[in-house]
Protein backbone atom coordinates (compact mmCIF):
# COMPACT_ATOMS: atom_id res chain seq x y z
CA UNK A 1 0.00 0.00 0.00
CA UNK A 2 1.42 3.11 -0.70
CA UNK A 3 0.26 6.65 0.84
CA UNK A 4 -1.25 8.26 -1.68
CA UNK A 5 -3.29 11.31 0.69
CA UNK A 6 -3.02 14.36 -1.39
CA UNK A 7 -2.82 17.74 0.62
CA UNK A 8 -2.40 20.57 -1.98
CA UNK A 9 -3.53 24.45 -1.15
CA UNK A 10 -5.88 23.40 1.38
CA UNK A 11 -7.55 20.79 -0.66
CA UNK A 12 -7.28 17.31 1.43
CA UNK A 13 -7.57 14.13 -0.36
CA UNK A 14 -7.46 10.63 0.35
CA UNK A 15 -5.74 10.06 -3.46
CA UNK A 16 -4.60 12.23 -5.99
CA UNK A 17 -7.69 10.89 -8.79
CA UNK A 18 -10.25 13.58 -9.52
CA UNK A 19 -13.19 13.09 -12.05
CA UNK A 20 -12.86 15.86 -14.32
CA UNK A 21 -15.82 18.55 -14.62
CA UNK A 22 -18.38 17.52 -17.33
CA UNK A 23 -17.52 13.84 -17.59
CA UNK A 24 -19.43 12.97 -14.25
CA UNK A 25 -22.29 14.99 -14.08
CA UNK A 26 -23.19 15.48 -10.58
CA UNK A 27 -22.09 11.71 -9.79
CA UNK A 28 -25.53 10.16 -9.80
CA UNK A 29 -24.96 8.17 -12.71
CA UNK A 30 -21.55 6.84 -11.70
CA UNK A 31 -22.27 5.98 -8.57
CA UNK A 32 -24.42 3.11 -9.89
CA UNK A 33 -21.31 1.34 -10.61
CA UNK A 34 -18.84 2.36 -8.00
CA UNK A 35 -18.27 3.61 -4.95
CA UNK A 36 -17.65 7.05 -5.01
CA UNK A 37 -15.95 7.61 -2.15
CA UNK A 38 -13.06 5.87 -3.66
CA UNK A 39 -12.07 9.11 -5.26
CA UNK A 40 -9.85 11.49 -4.24
CA UNK A 41 -12.36 13.94 -5.45
CA UNK A 42 -15.43 14.69 -7.82
CA UNK A 43 -15.36 18.07 -9.69
CA UNK A 44 -18.72 18.48 -10.85
CA UNK A 45 -20.38 19.49 -14.36
CA UNK A 46 -19.43 23.58 -15.19
CA UNK A 47 -22.01 25.77 -13.26
CA UNK A 48 -23.19 28.89 -14.12
CA UNK A 49 -25.55 31.69 -12.08
CA UNK A 50 -28.63 31.50 -14.05
CA UNK A 51 -29.78 28.01 -15.79
CA UNK A 52 -28.12 27.29 -19.12
CA UNK A 53 -29.16 25.41 -22.61
CA UNK A 54 -26.26 24.57 -23.75
CA UNK A 55 -25.87 24.33 -27.52
CA UNK A 56 -28.00 22.76 -30.33
CA UNK A 57 -26.75 18.94 -31.27
CA UNK A 58 -24.78 17.58 -32.13
CA UNK A 59 -22.62 18.22 -29.65
CA UNK A 60 -19.89 15.04 -29.49
CA UNK A 61 -17.87 13.37 -32.10
CA UNK A 62 -15.08 11.08 -32.42
CA UNK A 63 -11.18 11.66 -33.11
CA UNK A 64 -8.82 9.58 -33.36
CA UNK A 65 -7.70 8.55 -30.32
CA UNK A 66 -10.21 11.73 -28.76
CA UNK A 67 -13.64 13.21 -29.35
CA UNK A 68 -14.91 16.67 -29.87
CA UNK A 69 -17.50 18.21 -27.33
CA UNK A 70 -19.58 21.56 -28.02
CA UNK A 71 -21.91 20.98 -24.46
CA UNK A 72 -21.79 24.58 -24.28
CA UNK A 73 -22.09 24.69 -20.12
CA UNK A 74 -25.80 23.09 -20.15
CA UNK A 75 -26.62 23.72 -16.56
CA UNK A 76 -29.63 23.88 -13.71
CA UNK A 77 -27.51 27.00 -12.51
CA UNK A 78 -26.12 27.55 -8.95
CA UNK A 79 -28.99 27.72 -6.52
CA UNK A 80 -30.74 24.25 -8.27
CA UNK A 81 -27.30 22.73 -7.91
CA UNK A 82 -26.48 23.52 -4.41
CA UNK A 83 -30.18 22.97 -3.63
CA UNK A 84 -30.79 19.79 -5.62
CA UNK A 85 -27.33 18.26 -6.68
CA UNK A 86 -24.92 18.47 -4.17
CA UNK A 87 -26.51 17.11 -0.91
CA UNK A 88 -26.68 13.39 -3.04
CA UNK A 89 -22.74 13.86 -3.14
CA UNK A 90 -22.55 14.39 0.67
CA UNK A 91 -23.32 10.36 1.87
CA UNK A 92 -19.76 9.96 0.01
CA UNK A 93 -16.18 10.26 1.56
CA UNK A 94 -14.67 12.45 -1.21
CA UNK A 95 -13.66 16.10 -1.77
CA UNK A 96 -16.50 17.73 -3.81
CA UNK A 97 -15.05 20.41 -6.32
CA UNK A 98 -18.09 23.27 -8.14
CA UNK A 99 -16.11 23.49 -11.42
CA UNK A 100 -17.84 27.24 -11.98
CA UNK A 101 -18.05 29.97 -15.37
CA UNK A 102 -19.74 33.16 -16.47
CA UNK A 103 -20.21 35.29 -18.92
CA UNK A 104 -18.92 38.29 -17.38
CA UNK A 105 -16.12 38.91 -14.39
CA UNK A 106 -18.97 39.84 -12.17
CA UNK A 107 -20.66 36.27 -12.88
CA UNK A 108 -18.05 34.47 -11.27
CA UNK A 109 -18.41 36.85 -8.29
CA UNK A 110 -22.09 35.98 -7.69
CA UNK A 111 -21.52 32.41 -8.16
CA UNK A 112 -18.68 32.39 -5.79
CA UNK A 113 -20.51 34.19 -2.99
CA UNK A 114 -23.17 31.67 -2.62
CA UNK A 115 -20.51 28.86 -2.31
CA UNK A 116 -19.61 28.80 1.44
CA UNK A 117 -22.95 28.35 2.35
CA UNK A 118 -23.44 24.68 0.84
CA UNK A 119 -22.05 22.11 3.32
CA UNK A 120 -19.91 19.65 1.50
CA UNK A 121 -17.70 21.85 -1.09
CA UNK A 122 -13.84 21.51 -1.01
CA UNK A 123 -12.82 23.62 -3.24
CA UNK A 124 -14.08 25.91 -6.44
CA UNK A 125 -12.41 25.20 -9.59
CA UNK A 126 -12.78 28.48 -11.90
CA UNK A 127 -13.37 27.34 -15.54
CA UNK A 128 -11.50 30.44 -17.49
CA UNK A 129 -11.63 29.23 -20.55
CA UNK A 130 -15.53 30.32 -21.61
CA UNK A 131 -15.78 33.10 -23.75
CA UNK A 132 -16.25 36.74 -21.98
CA UNK A 133 -19.19 38.03 -23.64
CA UNK A 134 -18.78 41.55 -22.88
CA UNK A 135 -14.96 41.04 -24.09
CA UNK A 136 -16.41 39.87 -27.46
CA UNK A 137 -16.69 36.45 -27.02
CA UNK A 138 -12.87 36.29 -26.38
CA UNK A 139 -12.14 33.34 -23.45
CA UNK A 140 -11.44 34.89 -19.75
CA UNK A 141 -8.29 32.42 -19.63
CA UNK A 142 -6.12 33.84 -22.78
CA UNK A 143 -5.66 37.32 -21.19
CA UNK A 144 -3.36 37.27 -18.13
CA UNK A 145 -5.37 40.55 -16.51
CA UNK A 146 -8.40 39.28 -17.12
CA UNK A 147 -7.56 35.71 -15.94
CA UNK A 148 -6.06 37.71 -12.70
CA UNK A 149 -9.12 39.79 -12.19
CA UNK A 150 -11.76 36.87 -12.35
CA UNK A 151 -9.37 35.13 -10.05
CA UNK A 152 -9.04 37.55 -7.40
CA UNK A 153 -12.49 38.51 -7.06
CA UNK A 154 -13.49 34.61 -7.01
CA UNK A 155 -10.69 34.43 -3.86
CA UNK A 156 -12.23 37.60 -2.32
CA UNK A 157 -15.42 35.90 -2.36
CA UNK A 158 -15.05 32.63 -0.81
CA UNK A 159 -13.02 30.80 1.93
CA UNK A 160 -12.54 27.01 -0.33
CA UNK A 161 -9.23 26.94 -1.84
CA UNK A 162 -9.47 28.38 -5.79
CA UNK A 163 -8.64 26.15 -8.36
CA UNK A 164 -7.91 28.03 -11.68
CA UNK A 165 -8.93 25.97 -14.73
CA UNK A 166 -6.18 27.15 -17.53
CA UNK A 167 -7.32 26.83 -21.44
CA UNK A 168 -4.34 25.55 -23.79
CA UNK A 169 -5.59 27.92 -26.40
CA UNK A 170 -3.18 29.99 -25.87
CA UNK A 171 0.46 31.01 -27.03
CA UNK A 172 2.21 30.76 -23.60
CA UNK A 173 0.83 29.31 -20.89
CA UNK A 174 2.95 30.08 -18.14
CA UNK A 175 2.44 33.63 -18.50
CA UNK A 176 -1.20 33.13 -17.45
CA UNK A 177 -0.15 30.58 -14.62
CA UNK A 178 1.89 33.41 -13.46
CA UNK A 179 -0.58 35.52 -13.21
CA UNK A 180 -3.02 33.31 -11.62
CA UNK A 181 -0.46 32.37 -9.03
CA UNK A 182 -0.18 36.07 -8.08
CA UNK A 183 -4.14 36.89 -7.80
CA UNK A 184 -4.16 33.93 -5.20
CA UNK A 185 -4.84 31.04 -6.99
CA UNK A 186 -4.81 28.13 -4.45
CA UNK A 187 -4.36 25.66 -7.04
CA UNK A 188 -4.20 25.07 -11.09
CA UNK A 189 -5.54 22.53 -13.18
CA UNK A 190 -4.79 22.07 -16.73
CA UNK A 191 -4.96 21.60 -19.48
CA UNK A 192 -9.21 22.25 -20.90
CA UNK A 193 -10.34 20.95 -24.02
CA UNK A 194 -8.23 22.15 -27.05
CA UNK A 195 -10.31 24.29 -29.47
CA UNK A 196 -10.86 21.85 -32.72
CA UNK A 197 -13.21 21.51 -35.79
CA UNK A 198 -14.32 18.75 -37.69
CA UNK A 199 -15.73 19.10 -41.32
CA UNK A 200 -18.44 16.55 -42.37
CA UNK A 201 -17.44 16.17 -45.89
CA UNK A 202 -20.61 14.98 -47.29
CA UNK A 203 -22.36 17.76 -45.99
CA UNK A 204 -20.08 20.14 -46.82
CA UNK A 205 -20.49 21.63 -43.25
CA UNK A 206 -18.72 21.77 -40.01
CA UNK A 207 -20.27 18.52 -37.84
CA UNK A 208 -20.74 20.00 -34.57
CA UNK A 209 -24.01 22.75 -34.98
CA UNK A 210 -21.85 24.93 -32.54
CA UNK A 211 -18.52 24.82 -35.57
CA UNK A 212 -15.65 24.47 -33.66
CA UNK A 213 -15.70 21.83 -30.45
CA UNK A 214 -12.88 21.28 -27.66
CA UNK A 215 -10.28 18.30 -28.67
CA UNK A 216 -10.12 15.78 -25.61
CA UNK A 217 -9.14 11.91 -25.02
CA UNK A 218 -5.82 10.53 -25.33
CA UNK A 219 -5.02 12.62 -28.65
CA UNK A 220 -3.79 15.58 -26.12
CA UNK A 221 -1.99 14.00 -23.93
CA UNK A 222 1.58 14.82 -25.00
CA UNK A 223 0.27 18.09 -25.52
CA UNK A 224 -0.89 18.24 -21.67
CA UNK A 225 2.21 16.87 -20.29
CA UNK A 226 3.86 19.30 -21.84
CA UNK A 227 2.10 22.65 -20.34
CA UNK A 228 2.43 20.72 -16.96
CA UNK A 229 6.04 20.46 -17.20
CA UNK A 230 6.49 24.19 -18.54
CA UNK A 231 3.89 25.49 -15.82
CA UNK A 232 5.27 23.53 -12.87
CA UNK A 233 8.51 25.22 -14.19
CA UNK A 234 6.92 28.56 -13.79
CA UNK A 235 4.94 28.22 -10.62
CA UNK A 236 5.34 27.42 -6.63
CA UNK A 237 1.49 26.65 -6.33
CA UNK A 238 0.41 22.96 -6.61
CA UNK A 239 -0.83 21.50 -9.95
CA UNK A 240 -3.85 19.24 -10.85
CA UNK A 241 -2.82 17.97 -14.30
CA UNK A 242 -4.92 16.26 -17.25
CA UNK A 243 -5.85 16.04 -20.58
CA UNK A 244 -5.87 12.64 -22.12
CA UNK A 245 -5.12 10.10 -19.01
CA UNK A 246 -6.48 6.85 -19.86
CA UNK A 247 -4.20 4.62 -17.39
CA UNK A 248 -2.19 4.54 -13.94
CA UNK A 249 0.79 4.87 -15.91
CA UNK A 250 -0.36 8.13 -17.77
CA UNK A 251 -1.38 9.60 -14.66
CA UNK A 252 2.37 9.02 -13.09
CA UNK A 253 3.53 10.69 -16.53
CA UNK A 254 1.75 13.56 -15.52
CA UNK A 255 2.53 13.63 -11.70
CA UNK A 256 6.36 13.30 -12.79
CA UNK A 257 6.36 16.41 -14.89
CA UNK A 258 5.10 18.00 -11.94
CA UNK A 259 1.63 17.36 -11.24
CA UNK A 260 0.88 16.85 -7.62
CA UNK A 261 -2.88 15.30 -8.46
CA UNK A 262 -4.55 14.95 -12.30
CA UNK A 263 -8.33 14.34 -13.19
CA UNK A 264 -9.38 11.99 -15.72
CA UNK A 265 -11.84 13.44 -18.29
CA UNK A 266 -13.00 11.61 -21.61
CA UNK A 267 -11.99 7.62 -20.51
CA UNK A 268 -15.21 7.85 -18.19
CA UNK A 269 -16.91 7.82 -21.29
CA UNK A 270 -15.22 5.00 -22.99
CA UNK A 271 -14.63 2.69 -19.73
CA UNK A 272 -17.05 4.40 -16.70
CA UNK A 273 -14.92 2.46 -14.04
CA UNK A 274 -11.70 3.81 -14.92
CA UNK A 275 -11.55 6.10 -11.94
CA UNK A 276 -11.15 2.85 -9.52
CA UNK A 277 -9.42 0.59 -12.03
CA UNK A 278 -6.92 3.88 -11.57
CA UNK A 279 -6.31 4.06 -8.35
CA UNK A 280 -5.79 0.04 -7.84
CA UNK A 281 -3.36 0.72 -10.75
CA UNK A 282 -1.30 3.07 -9.66
CA UNK A 283 -0.92 1.72 -5.97
CA UNK A 284 0.42 -1.70 -8.22
CA UNK A 285 2.38 0.70 -10.11
CA UNK A 286 4.00 2.84 -7.00
CA UNK A 287 4.34 -0.95 -5.04
CA UNK A 288 5.87 -2.36 -8.07
CA UNK A 289 8.57 0.42 -8.15
CA UNK A 290 9.27 0.99 -4.75
CA UNK A 291 7.20 3.97 -4.36
CA UNK A 292 6.51 4.49 -0.69
CA UNK A 293 4.49 7.78 -1.29
CA UNK A 294 3.22 9.10 -4.36
CA UNK A 295 4.45 12.48 -3.10
CA UNK A 296 7.75 11.13 -3.97
CA UNK A 297 6.59 11.32 -7.77
CA UNK A 298 5.91 14.98 -7.88
CA UNK A 299 7.93 16.77 -10.16
CA UNK A 300 10.68 14.13 -10.38
CA UNK A 301 11.49 14.40 -14.23
CA UNK A 302 12.66 17.69 -14.17
CA UNK B 1 -26.97 -0.69 -14.97
CA UNK B 2 -24.41 -2.54 -15.00
CA UNK B 3 -20.49 -2.84 -16.91
CA UNK B 4 -19.68 -6.76 -17.92
CA UNK B 5 -17.51 -8.33 -20.31
CA UNK B 6 -20.39 -10.85 -22.23
CA UNK B 7 -19.33 -13.40 -24.18
CA UNK B 8 -20.48 -13.08 -28.03
CA UNK B 9 -21.99 -16.33 -28.38
CA UNK B 10 -22.76 -15.37 -32.32
CA UNK B 11 -21.47 -12.48 -34.53
CA UNK B 12 -22.51 -12.79 -38.53
CA UNK B 13 -23.88 -10.74 -41.11
CA UNK B 14 -27.51 -11.27 -41.81
CA UNK B 15 -27.89 -9.65 -44.99
CA UNK B 16 -25.50 -8.92 -47.86
CA UNK B 17 -26.09 -5.97 -49.68
CA UNK B 18 -27.32 -3.96 -46.77
CA UNK B 19 -24.62 -4.82 -44.49
CA UNK B 20 -26.46 -5.41 -41.47
CA UNK B 21 -25.26 -7.97 -38.45
CA UNK B 22 -26.49 -10.29 -35.60
CA UNK B 23 -24.24 -10.10 -32.69
CA UNK B 24 -25.94 -12.65 -29.73
CA UNK B 25 -24.15 -12.03 -26.25
CA UNK B 26 -24.33 -13.67 -23.38
CA UNK B 27 -24.48 -10.90 -20.28
CA UNK B 28 -27.42 -12.49 -17.44
CA UNK B 29 -27.00 -9.67 -15.46
CA UNK B 30 -28.34 -6.75 -18.20
CA UNK B 31 -30.96 -9.63 -19.64
CA UNK B 32 -32.32 -10.11 -16.44
CA UNK B 33 -32.76 -6.05 -16.04
CA UNK B 34 -33.81 -5.14 -19.66
CA UNK B 35 -36.96 -3.90 -21.00
CA UNK B 36 -37.91 -3.81 -24.56
CA UNK B 37 -36.67 -0.34 -25.58
CA UNK B 38 -33.76 0.44 -24.33
CA UNK B 39 -30.11 -0.11 -25.16
CA UNK B 40 -26.65 -0.93 -24.78
CA UNK B 41 -23.09 0.60 -25.34
CA UNK B 42 -20.76 -1.55 -27.25
CA UNK B 43 -16.79 -0.94 -26.66
CA UNK B 44 -15.52 -2.09 -30.23
CA UNK B 45 -12.03 -2.47 -29.18
CA UNK B 46 -10.16 -1.95 -26.02
CA UNK B 47 -7.85 0.67 -27.16
CA UNK B 48 -8.32 4.11 -28.20
CA UNK B 49 -9.59 3.34 -31.54
CA UNK B 50 -12.46 3.69 -31.90
CA UNK B 51 -12.36 6.08 -29.04
CA UNK B 52 -16.40 5.76 -27.49
CA UNK B 53 -18.47 3.20 -27.24
CA UNK B 54 -21.13 2.40 -29.59
CA UNK B 55 -25.20 2.37 -28.82
CA UNK B 56 -26.99 -0.68 -29.89
CA UNK B 57 -31.09 -1.28 -29.40
CA UNK B 58 -31.28 -4.56 -27.99
CA UNK B 59 -33.37 -6.74 -30.09
CA UNK B 60 -33.99 -9.74 -28.07
CA UNK B 61 -33.88 -9.91 -24.59
CA UNK B 62 -34.31 -13.65 -22.96
CA UNK B 63 -33.29 -13.56 -19.60
CA UNK B 64 -33.78 -17.14 -18.73
CA UNK B 65 -30.87 -18.17 -20.82
CA UNK B 66 -29.14 -14.66 -19.92
CA UNK B 67 -29.25 -14.16 -23.71
CA UNK B 68 -29.56 -10.87 -25.47
CA UNK B 69 -29.11 -9.84 -28.95
CA UNK B 70 -28.20 -6.44 -31.23
CA UNK B 71 -28.36 -5.99 -34.45
CA UNK B 72 -26.06 -3.16 -36.56
CA UNK B 73 -25.46 -2.27 -39.91
CA UNK B 74 -22.14 -1.44 -40.76
CA UNK B 75 -21.81 2.79 -40.90
CA UNK B 76 -18.06 3.36 -39.89
CA UNK B 77 -15.03 2.43 -37.80
CA UNK B 78 -17.01 1.05 -34.60
CA UNK B 79 -19.33 -0.98 -36.64
CA UNK B 80 -16.56 -2.17 -38.34
CA UNK B 81 -14.32 -3.23 -34.95
CA UNK B 82 -17.57 -4.68 -33.71
CA UNK B 83 -18.12 -6.87 -37.47
CA UNK B 84 -14.54 -8.27 -36.82
CA UNK B 85 -14.89 -9.61 -33.34
CA UNK B 86 -15.23 -13.57 -33.49
CA UNK B 87 -18.17 -16.05 -31.66
CA UNK B 88 -16.24 -16.56 -28.71
CA UNK B 89 -14.69 -13.24 -27.85
CA UNK B 90 -15.58 -11.28 -25.23
CA UNK B 91 -16.75 -7.86 -25.49
CA UNK B 92 -17.45 -5.09 -22.73
CA UNK B 93 -20.90 -4.50 -22.59
CA UNK B 94 -22.78 -1.47 -20.71
CA UNK B 95 -26.62 -1.69 -19.96
CA UNK B 96 -29.42 -1.91 -19.76
CA UNK B 97 -29.79 2.12 -20.69
CA UNK B 98 -31.91 4.23 -21.31
CA UNK B 99 -36.37 4.24 -20.40
CA UNK B 100 -37.78 1.73 -22.76
CA UNK B 101 -41.14 1.81 -24.46
CA UNK B 102 -43.89 2.40 -22.00
CA UNK B 103 -47.03 0.55 -22.48
CA UNK B 104 -50.31 1.69 -21.05
CA UNK B 105 -52.22 -1.77 -19.84
CA UNK B 106 -55.71 -0.32 -21.78
CA UNK B 107 -53.82 -0.19 -24.59
CA UNK B 108 -55.37 -2.60 -26.73
CA UNK B 109 -55.56 -1.81 -30.81
CA UNK B 110 -51.90 -0.80 -31.03
CA UNK B 111 -49.72 0.49 -34.24
CA UNK B 112 -45.79 -0.36 -34.68
CA UNK B 113 -43.69 1.55 -37.50
CA UNK B 114 -40.69 0.61 -38.24
CA UNK B 115 -37.45 1.23 -40.72
CA UNK B 116 -34.16 0.43 -40.97
CA UNK B 117 -32.06 -0.74 -37.95
CA UNK B 118 -35.09 0.62 -35.73
CA UNK B 119 -37.02 -2.37 -36.70
CA UNK B 120 -34.90 -4.37 -34.56
CA UNK B 121 -35.82 -2.24 -31.55
CA UNK B 122 -39.66 -2.45 -32.13
CA UNK B 123 -39.26 -6.40 -32.29
CA UNK B 124 -39.06 -7.09 -28.49
CA UNK B 125 -41.95 -4.58 -27.95
CA UNK B 126 -44.36 -6.63 -30.63
CA UNK B 127 -43.29 -9.82 -28.51
CA UNK B 128 -43.72 -8.24 -24.94
CA UNK B 129 -47.45 -6.86 -26.46
CA UNK B 130 -48.84 -9.71 -27.95
CA UNK B 131 -48.18 -12.03 -24.66
CA UNK B 132 -51.72 -9.90 -23.89
CA UNK B 133 -53.93 -12.16 -26.15
CA UNK B 134 -56.85 -9.47 -26.12
CA UNK B 135 -54.46 -7.37 -28.53
CA UNK B 136 -54.49 -6.43 -31.72
CA UNK B 137 -51.13 -5.51 -33.45
CA UNK B 138 -50.35 -3.89 -37.12
CA UNK B 139 -46.87 -3.28 -38.06
CA UNK B 140 -46.08 -1.02 -40.87
CA UNK B 141 -42.25 -2.13 -41.86
CA UNK B 142 -40.40 0.09 -44.17
CA UNK B 143 -37.23 0.38 -46.03
CA UNK B 144 -34.83 0.79 -48.96
CA UNK B 145 -35.32 -2.94 -50.07
CA UNK B 146 -36.37 -6.29 -49.32
CA UNK B 147 -32.82 -6.47 -47.94
CA UNK B 148 -33.52 -3.61 -45.77
CA UNK B 149 -37.06 -4.86 -44.07
CA UNK B 150 -34.69 -7.06 -41.20
CA UNK B 151 -36.50 -9.22 -38.65
CA UNK B 152 -39.65 -9.76 -40.46
CA UNK B 153 -40.18 -13.61 -39.74
CA UNK B 154 -39.61 -13.17 -36.13
CA UNK B 155 -42.63 -10.56 -35.35
CA UNK B 156 -45.57 -12.54 -33.80
CA UNK B 157 -47.67 -14.31 -35.98
CA UNK B 158 -50.60 -13.01 -35.05
CA UNK B 159 -49.54 -9.23 -35.61
CA UNK B 160 -50.25 -7.74 -38.72
CA UNK B 161 -47.71 -7.10 -40.85
CA UNK B 162 -47.48 -4.35 -43.52
CA UNK B 163 -44.36 -3.87 -45.75
CA UNK B 164 -43.78 -0.79 -48.02
CA UNK B 165 -40.40 -1.08 -49.64
CA UNK B 166 -38.75 2.03 -52.39
CA UNK B 167 -37.86 -0.26 -55.09
CA UNK B 168 -40.87 -2.79 -54.16
CA UNK B 169 -38.72 -5.71 -53.73
CA UNK B 170 -41.70 -6.38 -50.90
CA UNK B 171 -44.85 -5.22 -49.79
CA UNK B 172 -46.08 -2.36 -51.80
CA UNK B 173 -43.48 0.31 -53.31
CA UNK B 174 -43.23 3.05 -51.53
CA UNK B 175 -42.88 4.52 -48.16
CA UNK B 176 -44.72 3.40 -44.66
CA UNK B 177 -47.34 6.30 -45.20
CA UNK B 178 -48.76 4.16 -47.80
CA UNK B 179 -50.71 2.41 -44.41
CA UNK B 180 -51.60 5.41 -42.75
CA UNK B 181 -54.98 5.07 -42.88
CA UNK B 182 -57.49 8.13 -42.35
CA UNK B 183 -59.27 7.29 -39.71
CA UNK B 184 -57.25 5.37 -37.17
CA UNK B 185 -58.48 3.91 -34.36
CA UNK B 186 -55.02 2.81 -32.66
CA UNK B 187 -55.14 3.26 -28.79
CA UNK B 188 -51.10 3.71 -29.17
CA UNK B 189 -48.91 4.19 -32.18
CA UNK B 190 -45.17 3.20 -31.64
CA UNK B 191 -42.66 4.42 -34.17
CA UNK B 192 -38.53 3.66 -34.38
CA UNK B 193 -36.87 4.16 -37.52
CA UNK B 194 -34.56 7.03 -39.72
CA UNK B 195 -36.18 10.84 -38.30
CA UNK B 196 -38.86 11.50 -41.42
CA UNK B 197 -40.11 8.53 -41.00
CA UNK B 198 -40.55 8.76 -37.34
CA UNK B 199 -41.80 12.80 -37.96
CA UNK B 200 -44.36 11.20 -40.96
CA UNK B 201 -45.78 8.44 -37.99
CA UNK B 202 -45.80 11.21 -35.09
CA UNK B 203 -48.15 13.70 -37.53
CA UNK B 204 -50.17 10.89 -38.17
CA UNK B 205 -50.66 9.74 -34.74
CA UNK B 206 -50.91 13.35 -33.43
CA UNK B 207 -53.38 14.83 -36.03
CA UNK B 208 -55.56 11.62 -35.14
CA UNK B 209 -55.29 12.50 -31.12
CA UNK B 210 -53.26 9.22 -30.74
CA UNK B 211 -50.73 8.65 -28.11
CA UNK B 212 -47.62 8.50 -30.06
CA UNK B 213 -44.06 7.51 -29.05
CA UNK B 214 -40.49 7.21 -30.43
CA UNK B 215 -37.61 6.32 -30.15
CA UNK B 216 -34.73 8.69 -31.03
CA UNK B 217 -31.31 8.66 -32.14
CA UNK B 218 -28.17 11.36 -31.27
CA UNK B 219 -24.21 11.02 -31.26
CA UNK B 220 -23.06 9.61 -27.99
CA UNK B 221 -20.56 10.48 -25.80
CA UNK B 222 -20.75 8.37 -22.85
CA UNK B 223 -24.37 6.29 -23.33
CA UNK B 224 -25.25 6.59 -19.63
CA UNK B 225 -25.72 10.63 -18.70
CA UNK B 226 -22.81 11.86 -17.57
CA UNK B 227 -21.12 13.78 -20.60
CA UNK B 228 -24.34 15.43 -21.98
CA UNK B 229 -23.71 15.23 -25.33
CA UNK B 230 -26.73 13.15 -26.90
CA UNK B 231 -29.07 15.88 -26.12
CA UNK B 232 -32.24 16.42 -28.24
CA UNK B 233 -34.78 19.56 -28.82
CA UNK B 234 -37.81 18.71 -26.59
CA UNK B 235 -40.47 21.45 -26.01
CA UNK B 236 -41.52 21.70 -22.12
CA UNK B 237 -45.51 21.53 -20.78
CA UNK B 238 -45.11 25.62 -21.67
CA UNK B 239 -44.15 25.10 -25.26
CA UNK B 240 -40.20 26.08 -23.94
CA UNK B 241 -37.58 24.41 -25.75
CA UNK B 242 -35.25 22.06 -23.70
CA UNK B 243 -32.77 19.58 -24.03
CA UNK B 244 -32.90 16.75 -22.96
CA UNK B 245 -30.42 13.45 -22.94
CA UNK B 246 -31.60 10.60 -25.56
CA UNK B 247 -29.67 8.41 -23.38
CA UNK B 248 -31.26 8.82 -20.21
CA UNK B 249 -34.46 10.88 -20.78
CA UNK B 250 -34.65 8.72 -23.70
CA UNK B 251 -34.67 7.21 -26.52
CA UNK B 252 -38.02 7.01 -25.82
CA UNK B 253 -40.22 10.30 -25.70
CA UNK B 254 -43.82 10.97 -26.62
CA UNK B 255 -43.93 12.27 -29.89
CA UNK B 256 -45.74 15.51 -28.71
CA UNK B 257 -42.34 16.86 -26.69
CA UNK B 258 -40.00 16.29 -29.93
CA UNK B 259 -38.74 18.37 -32.56
CA UNK B 260 -37.90 16.31 -35.43
CA UNK B 261 -34.58 17.47 -37.40
CA UNK B 262 -33.99 15.82 -40.43
C1 LIG C 1 -18.19 16.45 -22.67
C2 LIG C 1 -17.22 17.31 -21.91
C3 LIG C 1 -17.70 18.34 -21.10
C4 LIG C 1 -16.83 19.16 -20.39
N1 LIG C 1 -17.32 20.16 -19.59
C5 LIG C 1 -16.47 20.93 -18.86
C6 LIG C 1 -16.95 21.93 -17.96
O1 LIG C 1 -18.17 22.10 -17.78
N2 LIG C 1 -16.03 22.69 -17.30
C7 LIG C 1 -14.69 22.49 -17.45
O2 LIG C 1 -13.91 23.19 -16.81
N3 LIG C 1 -14.22 21.54 -18.26
C8 LIG C 1 -15.06 20.75 -18.96
N4 LIG C 1 -14.55 19.77 -19.80
C9 LIG C 1 -13.09 19.57 -19.89
C10 LIG C 1 -12.60 18.43 -19.01
O3 LIG C 1 -12.89 18.68 -17.65
C11 LIG C 1 -11.09 18.21 -19.19
O4 LIG C 1 -10.42 19.38 -18.84
C12 LIG C 1 -10.71 17.83 -20.61
O5 LIG C 1 -11.69 16.98 -21.18
C13 LIG C 1 -9.34 17.16 -20.73
O6 LIG C 1 -9.26 15.95 -20.05
P1 LIG C 1 -9.50 14.50 -20.73
O7 LIG C 1 -8.63 14.45 -21.94
O8 LIG C 1 -9.16 13.51 -19.68
O9 LIG C 1 -10.95 14.45 -21.13
C14 LIG C 1 -15.42 18.95 -20.51
C15 LIG C 1 -14.95 17.91 -21.32
C16 LIG C 1 -15.82 17.08 -22.00
C17 LIG C 1 -15.26 15.97 -22.85
S1 LIG D 1 -24.37 10.10 -24.26
FE1 LIG D 1 -23.49 11.09 -22.58
S2 LIG D 1 -25.20 12.03 -21.64
FE2 LIG D 1 -26.07 10.84 -23.20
Amino acid sequence: MTNMTTNIGGLKMKNPLITASGTCGYGREMSELFDLSLLGGIAVKGTTLEPRLGNPPPRIAETPSGMLNSVGLQNPGIEAVLTKELPFLSQFDTAVILNIAGHSIEEYGLIAERLDSAANLAAVEINISCPNVKAGGMSFGVDPKVAAQVVSLVKSKTKLPVIAKLTPNVTDITEIAKACEAAGADILALINTVLSMIIDIETRRPLLANGFGGLSGPAIKPLAVRMVWQTAQAVSIPIIGMGGISTAEDAVEFLLAGASAFQIGSINFHNPCAAPQIISGLDRWCDDHGVKNIAELIGAAH
Amino acid sequence: MLLTNAKILTNKRIRCQADFFLMELSAPEIAREAIPGQFLMLTPSEGDSPFLKRPMGINAIDSGSGRLKVIYQLKGRGTAALSKLRDGETIEVLGPLGNGWSVPAEAKHICLVGGGSGIATLLPLALLLAQDSSRQIDIILGGKSSEHIICREDFPPKAQCMIATEDGSLGRQGMVDLYFSAQPSYDIIYSCGPTPMMRKAAQWALSNNIPCQVSLEERMGCGYGVCVGCVCETKDQQGHVCYKRVCKEGPVFPAEEVFFHD
